[in-house]
């Protein structure tokens, strides 16, 4: 019995206390979670970089031990009087139900309020702010503390899941290097901390001023929400010239500008990929970083979801199984996850999607018989347009082998499926001088196939016509900005010096009066008059319009832990118009929201958004949007253009994007899905390109364009035109923070400026050779599966004909039968009672990466800085591998997540001397980390390399306010101790406790009934691709999906029988083009 | 015997030394013709033959040896047993609790570790050691010369006994403790 | 027994004088020179690793892939370097070959001093050594904890610890008789104290020599398997794993083999220094050194055999991940150490077909040299290249040792020869008592010597 104990407490995974006998039990969630904050706040850590740096041995640290005394010696210490005063935070904002008030005095523990249960999580609905796409976030607070970032089940856009950069985010709120206070005089170069009243003050008096002789006042921001856009539009009415301006600088301004032209109403369409059975992307990364990420995702891969096959366990003689799945083709110029997961990917030049666009709209028109086309085929404008384009033409123009008769079949395809086709396009990688005609072109033929209105949904929402959006409008501000008739200039949520390099700086100088709002330093407020310190969005209330009839607000999980005050709160106080007295920003938004959103009095609707995050209202549609033939003027006929040279493109990563996440340690250290490298942006050229330049991985290529020159490392990437070389934007910031500053080639400056246009590719480039070398930090060498049985993908027609097929592997590496038992020496043990295991959909798997994040927020996992991912030591427990087949021009891209496969007969528990390797009656695979004396013995044995040793006190990593972001829940593991994938087993327990509560006990234990737990990475997962749950219920998703004909695990014939099952992944291409 | 040996180095003795080994065991066999029991040899290696002529039994200590290494081997599979079966049987890798063809090793192990240890414990013990506070009669015993030590005669009768069967030089022995 | 082992005619009492020369002499001046050398090796090694004790592992080249690296290689090193001693003292015993005697003692020390140096590494080698170096011990802990008997390490623990034992024992009993000589010899009181009780009061009376024989005698008896199965366990580190290039039957006797290579060639290394340095060339005579180095040529033999069976087996196991690692060793991104040690370990001792190669010292101390370097790189092959590219692909990955990893390394060398130099200065070098036998023999006593 005592022994049942032990193993639970184990299992428990609560074994902070090193003294702490595995006999005794009675350790509860609360002591142990105490123990955990205490020790954190005493930690101050010594920077990434600086991990090197010698740490004394110090026993009682090494250890996970904790006595009180040393808490109470230690609580002199300031950490702990800052962990106090947001402790006490938390407890007045939960008191007040989340009401931002300014907390004056530590308010102890002792007195709990009855939000608050210590040990048990808050959850508050607001409002992603990792990028523009206001993806609706609920993030878990920990006795008022937040520590994880989730997707909003109840959101219309992200339905629940999140991506990296969201979950990242909540290290932006305790990032060290954030700004603390108001700062003066920054571009005077007479730098100091100031306070908001003399501040106030100054930046008053100057705006009296102002409002009184006819002023231009100019504020440029990001993408802000109604709320905060009408207020500052009635800030910027009290003078008599007042513009706000809208910039984003990957967001494509063309796709508006094309809307307006086509039909008369600029705006950002929804796109219906969920109704799409075709989609054809020309160089748009839907998937990755392109609009709104994981909607797209979710909608895209509910069409490739195959049904789980009931007469699965016949495996290959199960009849076949009838399906279809959404066909994705892409067109572009540098290898995203779009494209990786295209079923038939095409690298171009970038420029070359137009002209596959309009061969297209040739085959299509030229196929009679299209309802909506016909029009458009006796069409002037069209006739004489197209005929130059014909495929043969345009294929050997951009350089795809027989790509004529591949442009017919999609054309044909299109045709065949229109209505339900989608065909979409932008990004920086495929944005050059020729982009706005490719939207063009791209409404063309959506309008052909009859999409609009079906896939593509333009509402008649205010869309942009009232908005000053985009480059245009900002190019516009850098002109007067020159001239010097701008009088002052506010930025926030917005980085023009870094992002519109050299214009944007020296008009900038122009300008007598700036304000910058921003949560870091950065290259603009470098040039400021006054750097305002703004609150991160877990400390501010805000909302967003993602779309026409979503609104979704977000709300403060956390008082202000700096002296930072919301931009709008500052714009209201400057704001010279009547109010009733300390009416604050939070105040304005509800009654914005009561008569703008609303429009009612119902005090609830409030409360009940505030409780969902989000209040939806049906949006009008617009009346049936037609095509206008003049915008076809901007598209000439066809011209060959000679383009001998190589072609530049710029494309954003999953994880930095435009360089807002480049202070993030776990955004840097996320290796990038295409080509694995962390740290640094890269030089990526073809593998043909490398043996003509004679250039190997790591040497530095210096890369030049008239007005520029960079020296970038190289990196050989399959999937390239030859003729292309890309790179990645956001890097290379210079005043942002520890981890992003100098990290990487900012590439911005290869921006380019035609008109009132800018583009980030298309230029062209010339190489030469440095002789440097420079190591890049990747997480993975070598790319090819080496045909052993570690993945497996097959074509929709194979699929069709025998669902289990398995090809690209060795035969005698794969057991006979799927699903075969085979021999083993020993009796096996029997779980009774629940056991847990996980499947994984390789065919779902876009490979984005949010999962990783996911898992290290919720794991404790720490980054650990490039120079030990160079030496191969990352600590990420769930990692995703990429494998390549086919030749490299063309190859088919694999993702797979790989984690500790909590195998029944594990490799890793016999070699282990001192048993901190053991499995539990529920089938996990425990590591007992104050157990561990670190031999490695069971990493060497780990067949799928998935245990990570802690070469150093990783934890010494988090300063100061990181310290915060740690979860309770989870050790923080020593140095020398082997860690791994734990299922997140705090999880488990924490649902069989409820379980037990809700009074579903089976055996002694909480029953977690299917789906009531999930993991941290399946939570997350855009495209739902892991599922875990309870292998011994026959009836859960996990053990029907185990079944399926498509499951195989990881290196079967091993015989370590892992909990973990794989879905093969079925590409929906005819084999004969494959 | 146990006597002869316990008194031969309470009591002198008379002590004849002798040159070569072929000369020892000559004299040695003289004296057991003789019938006489109470006398010591010493030599500075093991002469072959000498326990036959001085007429001693084998040593016990193969039979300590045994019982020890059949001890060492099974309480070495006991104490495995014990402890991954009855104390705290843990599932390592889905192997049954009673792996017991990986306690072979150490079985092994702890077989030749007990057998090992007793053997010198056994020596020790039959040979009388450590017996530090006694020491070398003759320096070059353990040199290049050998020595009989008669004991219980009067000195003259046993030191002509030693001269007559070939002894190179004699010397008497006064009982002392130490060197 | 018609060959003649002692050269020079030397009597008994000349081997007293001879042997004991150095340890009751000052010690001459190579003694100092290369005893500091020793000592600073030592104490550079020491150094690093007190470092890497406070900083963590990670000062060293290891990395997720490749969680063994140089310590290994250094363990399973010295542990091969511990077999010669005992393999020489007891089981050429038991075959009664009594050219042994000469170098007997000699080559225990090298094994008592080996196996500690091996010891050193499995426990620095460990995230936490202030733990390993208890919780690898089953004692009933206050958590009720015992260790996992399932674990190769574990048998480790008792096979070295065990082997370690009983070999130190086995060379203790071989003293006493030569530590009772030096103490008659003896004319400082200090010396003669320390020597009278370490000699535990020998007299040589032929009853204490009767348990001496016998005890000696089982004592060999045990050890005989004990030596052969030392390795094998050590091997079962690697055999007992999944990681192809390591999960093979073969590799028991293959490393029994190759510890007893290695081992014989670090004899040879030491002895060829050892009757130079202290004149002791007529009871380590050339004849001795010849029949090391066929033992030399015949274990290398063999181990170039484990080779290639290796090879055979990858090839008709069928199993394609098996042929990769093989393949991967020989022609991968380390094939420049496996080429160093079957040049060393199977090439160069080819030369002793020659007899006049198996007596040229200089030759032999040369040979003996590379093969120690081709046997380190041996177990470097075994540990590193089988771990690099296992399983996975995307987990491949290359291991690079730092100037911790060296420095160490260094270090252990160090520690081994204080150890072995305070031996030279303070104790027999050469089994007097055994060897005395020898030369009466030879003297034409033997008639009654022979067995």
């Amino acid at each position: 019995m005592l022994r049942r104990n032990a193993t639970h407490a184990i299992n428990k995974g609560f074994l902070m206390n090193e003294k702490a006998k595995f006999k005794d039990h009675v350790e509860t969630r609360e002591s142990v979670s105490g123990l955990t904050q205490n020790r954190q706040h005493r930690q101050h850590w010594r920077g990434i970089e600086d991990l090197e740096s010698k740490t004394t041995c110090d026993e009682r640290v090494t250890e996970f031990d904790q006595s009180p005394f040393d808490w109470i010696r230690d609580s002199t210490e300031m950490a702990r009087r800052e962990f106090l005063t947001i402790m006490g935070a938390g407890v007045a904002m939960a008191t007040f139900g989340c009401a931002r008030r300014p907390v004056h005095k530590i308010i102890p523990y002792v007195i709990k309020p009855e939000e608050v249960t210590p040990g048990i999580a808050n959850w508050y609905a607001t409002t992603c702010g990792g990028c523009s796409a206001a993806c609706g976030a609920l993030v878990k607070t920990r006795e008022g503390r937040p520590i994880k970032v989730e997707g909003n089940p109840k959101h219309p856009l992200n339905r629940g899941a999140l991506c990296a950069r969201g979950q990242a985010s909540i290290f932006d709120l305790y990032d060290p290097d954030r700004l603390k206070a108001p700062l003066a005089g920054s571009r005077t170069g007479k730098r100091r901390q100031t306070s908001w009243a003399e501040a106030d003050q100054a930046i008053q008096t100057r705006f009296k001023e102002l409002a009184a002789k006819k002023a231009r006042v100019r504020v440029l921001s990001g993408r802000s929400g109604p709320a905060s856009r009408r207020l500052v539009s009635e800030f910027l009415s009290t003078f008599s010239d007042g513009e706000q301006i809208e910039y984003e600088p990957l967001f494509d301004d063309e796709i508006v500008e094309a809307r307006r032209l086509c039909f008369g109403h600029p705006s950002i369409p929804r796109y219906r990929f969920d109704r799409a059975d075709l989609v054809i992307s020309l160089g748009a990364d839907f998937l990755g970083t392109w609009l709104s990420p994981v909607e797209f995702a979710r909608d895209w891969v509910g069409g490739r979801k195959l049904p789980n096959a009931p007469n699965a366990l016949n495996g290959p003689n199960a009849l076949p199984v009838k399906t279809t799945m959404t066909k994705l083709i892409s067109f572009e110029p540098t290898l995203t996850i779009t494209g990786s997961n295209a079923d038939e990917r095409f690298a171009i030049r970038p420029g070359d999607e137009l002209k596959v666009a309009l061969a297209l709209a040739h085959e299509v028109v030229k196929s009679a018989g299209i309802r909506s086309s016909s029009s458009f085929a006796k069409n002037k404008a069209i006739v004489n347009l197209l005929p130059g384009y014909t495929p043969a033409s345009v294929a050997k123009e951009i350089g795809i082998a027989n790509g004529d008769l591949a442009i017919k079949r999609f054309a044909s395809s299109l045709v065949r499926s229109s209505g339900r086709s989608l065909i979409i396009g932008g990004g920086p990688q495929s944005q050059t001088s020729n982009s706005l005609a490719l939207q063009i072109a791209i409404n063309l033929l959506n309008s052909l196939l009859g999409n609009e209105g079906v896939t593509i949904e333009s509402d008649a929402g205010t869309g942009f016509a009232d908005r000053k959006v985009g480059f245009s409008a900002v190019s516009k501000l850098i002109a007067e900005m020159d001239a010097g008739s701008v009088d002052a200039l506010i930025v926030h949520g917005a980085n023009p010096v870094y992002t519109i390099p050299r214009l944007f700086e020296d008009a900038l100088k122009k300008v007598p009066f700036v304000i910058v709002m921003s949560e870091y330093e950065n290259e603009t407020s470098r040039h400021a008059d006054y750097v305002l310190a703004t609150p991160h969005p877990l400390e501010s209330w805000g909302d967003a319009e993602p779309r026409p009839g979503i609104r979704s607000i977000q709300q403060p999980v956390i008082a202000p832990m700096h002296s930072t005050r919301a931009f709008e709160d500052s714009i209201l106080l400057w704001t010279e118009v009547r109010r009733p007295k300390g009416s604050s920003w939070y105040d304005y938004l509800r009654s914005f929201w009561k008569n703008d959103v609303f429009r009612s009095d119902r005090e609830w609707l409030w409360e009940e958004t505030l409780r969902t995050g989000v209040f939806q209202s049906t949006p009008a549609r617009a009346k049936r949007v037609e095509f206008r033939n003049s915008a076809l003027d901007r598209l000439g006929p066809y011209a060959r253009t000679e383009n001998s040279g190589l072609v530049f493109s710029a494309y954003a990563k999953v994880s930095i994007l435009d360089g807002r996440g480049a202070n993030n340690v776990l955004l840097q250290e996320l290796p990038e899905p295409t080509t694995a490298i962390t740290w640094d942006n890269s030089l990526n050229i073809a593998p043909s390109l490398a043996k003509k330049l004679g250039v190997a991985e790591n040497d530095v290529l210096e890369l030049s364009i008239p007005h520029h020159v960079v020296e970038l490392p190289v990196h050989i990437q399959p999937g390239l035109h030859p003729s292309v070389v890309s790179a990645a934007l956001g890097y290379g910031r210079r005043s942002v923070g520890k981890a992003g500053d100098s990290t990487g080639v900012d590439l911005y400056p290869f921006m380019t400026v035609k008109g009132s246009a800018r583009f980030y590719s298309g230029q062209t480039v010339r190489l030469r050779k440095t002789g440097k070398i420079y190591r890049l930090a990747s997480t993975q060498w070598h790319t090819v599966a080496e045909k052993r049985p570690i993945i497996n993908d097959i074509t929709l027609a194979q699929y069709r004909k025998n669902p289990a097929a398995s090809i690209h592997t060795e035969p005698e590496l794969r057991p006979a039968r799927p699903g075969q038992k085979l021999p083993t020496l020993w009796p096996e043990h029997v779980y009774q009672g629940q056991r847990w295991g996980m499947t994984i959909d390789l065919n779902s798997c876009i490979g984005c990466g949010s999962c990783v994040i996911a898992c290290q927020v919720e794991n404790n996992v720490p980054a650990v800085g490039r120079e030990l991912v160079r030496n191969s030591r990352e600590m990420h427990w769930l990692r995703i591998d990429r494998y390549f087949s086919g030749v490299p021009e063309r190859p088919d891209v694999l993702f797979q997540p790989m984690l500790c496969q909590h195998c029944d007969l594990a490799p890793c528990e016999p070699v282990c001397p001192v048993l901190a390797s053991v499995h539990n009656d529920e089938g996990l695979n425990l590591q007992v980390y104050n157990r561990c004396v670190g031999t490695r013995y069971c990493e060497n044995n780990c067949p799928y390399k998935v245990r990570r040793f802690n070469f150093f006190d990783y934890w010494k990593s988090y300063k100061t306010t990181m310290n915060l972001a740690w979860n309770p829940d989870v050790t923080v593991r020593s140095r020398g101790v082997m860690e791994k994938c734990t299922f997140c087993q705090h999880r488990i327990k924490g649902a069989q406790d409820q379980a037990k509560d809700n009074g579903k006990v089976k055996n002694g234990k909480g029953y977690v009934e299917d789906g009531a737990m999930k993991t941290a990475c399946e939570q997350t997962c855009p495209t739902d691709a892991i599922v875990f749950g309870d292998l011994n219920d026959p009836n859960s998703r996990v053990s029907k999906l185990s079944r399926d004909p498509r499951a195989f695990r990881v290196l079967e014939l091993q015989n370590t029988q892992p909990s973990i099952t794989y879905l093969t992944k079925v590409r929906n291409k005819d084999d004969a083009h494959g | 015997m146990e006597k002869a040996m316990s008194r031969s180095h309470k009591e002198g003795g008379v002590l004849g030394l002798f040159d070569d080994p072929v000369r020892l065991l000559e004299a040695v066999r003289k004296l057991r013709s003789r019938g006489l029991t109470e006398f010591e040899v010493f030599s500075p290696y093991a002469v072959e033959g000498i326990e036959k002529a001085q007429g001693l039994k084998r040593s016990l200590i193969p039979f300590v040896t045994l019982v020890f290494a059949s001890l060492g081997c099974t309480l070495g599979f006991y104490f495995q047993y014990w402890t991954s079966v009855i104390d705290w049987p843990l599932n390592v890798g889905g192997k049954p609790y009673n792996s017991w063809p990986a306690f072979v090793p150490v079985m092994f192990e702890l077989t030749v570790l007990a057998g090992g240890l007793a053997t010198f414990g056994a020596l020790l013990l039959f040979a009388r050691l450590p017996n530090t506070s006694r020491s070398a009669l003759d320096p070059s015993i353990t040199r290049d010369r050998f020595a009989i030590l008669v004991s219980g005669m009067n000195p003259e009768d046993a030191s002509n006994l030693l001269t007559t069967i070939g002894a190179r030089e004699v010397r008497a022995i006064v009982p002392r403790g130490w060197f | 027994m018609a060959e003649i082992l002692i050269t020079g005619g030397k009597s008994a009492a000349d081997l007293d004088a001879d042997v004991a020369r150095p340890v009751e002499r000052f010690p001459t001046r190579i003694w100092w020179v290369c005893f500091l050398a020793a000592l600073a090796a030592f104490g550079l090694g020491a150094l690093l690793a007190t470092d890497m004790f406070q900083r963590g592992l990670g000062v060293l080249g290891l990395n997720i892939t490749n969680g063994w690296g140089v310590f290994i290689v250094n363990f399973v090193f010295w542990v091969g370097i511990g077999h010669a001693g005992t393999l020489i003292s007891a089981i050429l015993y038991l075959f009664r070959q009594r050219w042994r005697t000469g170098i007997n003692r000699t080559a225990e020390a090298m094994t008592i001093f080996a196996v500690m140096t091996a010891l050193l590494f499995p426990v620095i080698h460990t995230g936490r050594p202030w733990y390993a170096i208890f919780w690898l011990i089953p004692y009933p802990n206050e958590r009720s904890l015992w260790v996992n008997f399932r674990s190769p390490l574990i048998w480790d623990v008792f096979a070295v610890g065990t082997y370690f034992t009983i070999s130190l024992v086995f060379w203790f009993t071989g003293l006493i008789p030569d530590l009772a000589s030096l103490r008659d010899r003896a004319k400082h009181p200090v010396r003669k104290a320390v020597y009278t009780v370490l000699s535990l009061g020998w007299r040589g009376s032929s009853r204490n020599w009767l348990h001496y024989e016998t005890a000696y005698l089982i004592l060999a008896g045990l050890s005989t398997p004990l030596v052969l199965s030392v390795h094998s366990v050590v091997s079962f580190d690697f055999a007992v794993s999944s990681v192809p290039g390591w999960h093979t039957t073969i590799f028991p006797p293959y490393f029994v083999a190759g510890a007893i290579f290695s081992g014989f060639a670090m004899v040879v290394t030491l002895l060829v220094i050892t009757r130079e340095v202290f004149g002791l060339k007529d009871y380590i005579t050339l004849d001795h050194l010849e029949k090391m180095n066929k033992i030399l040529l015949a274990t290398g033999m063999m181990v170039g055999y484990a080779y290639a069976c290796e090879f055979f087996i990858a090839w008709y196991s069928g199993n394609p991940i098996e042929r990769f690692a093989l393949t991967n060793r020989a022609f991968g991104p380390y094939a420049w150490a496996y080429w160093i040690m079957v040049a060393c370990n199977v090439a160069v001792p080819q030369i002793f077909w020659f007899k006049r190669a198996r007596r040229n010292l200089a030759l032999m101390f040369l040979v003996s040299l590379l093969v120690n370097i081709g046997m380190w790189f041996e177990r470097f092959v075994i540990v590193v290249t089988s771990l690099h590219r296992d399983f996975l692909p995307s987990s491949w990955r290359y291991y690079v040792p730092t100037f911790y990893d060296w420095g160490i390394t260094l270090g252990s060398f160090g520690w081994f020869f204080i150890w072995f130099l305070l031996f030279v200065r303070f104790l027999p070098v050469i089994a007097m008592s055994e060897v005395k036998a020898v030369i009466a023999e030879e003297n034409g006593e033997g008639h009654v010597a022979v067995a």
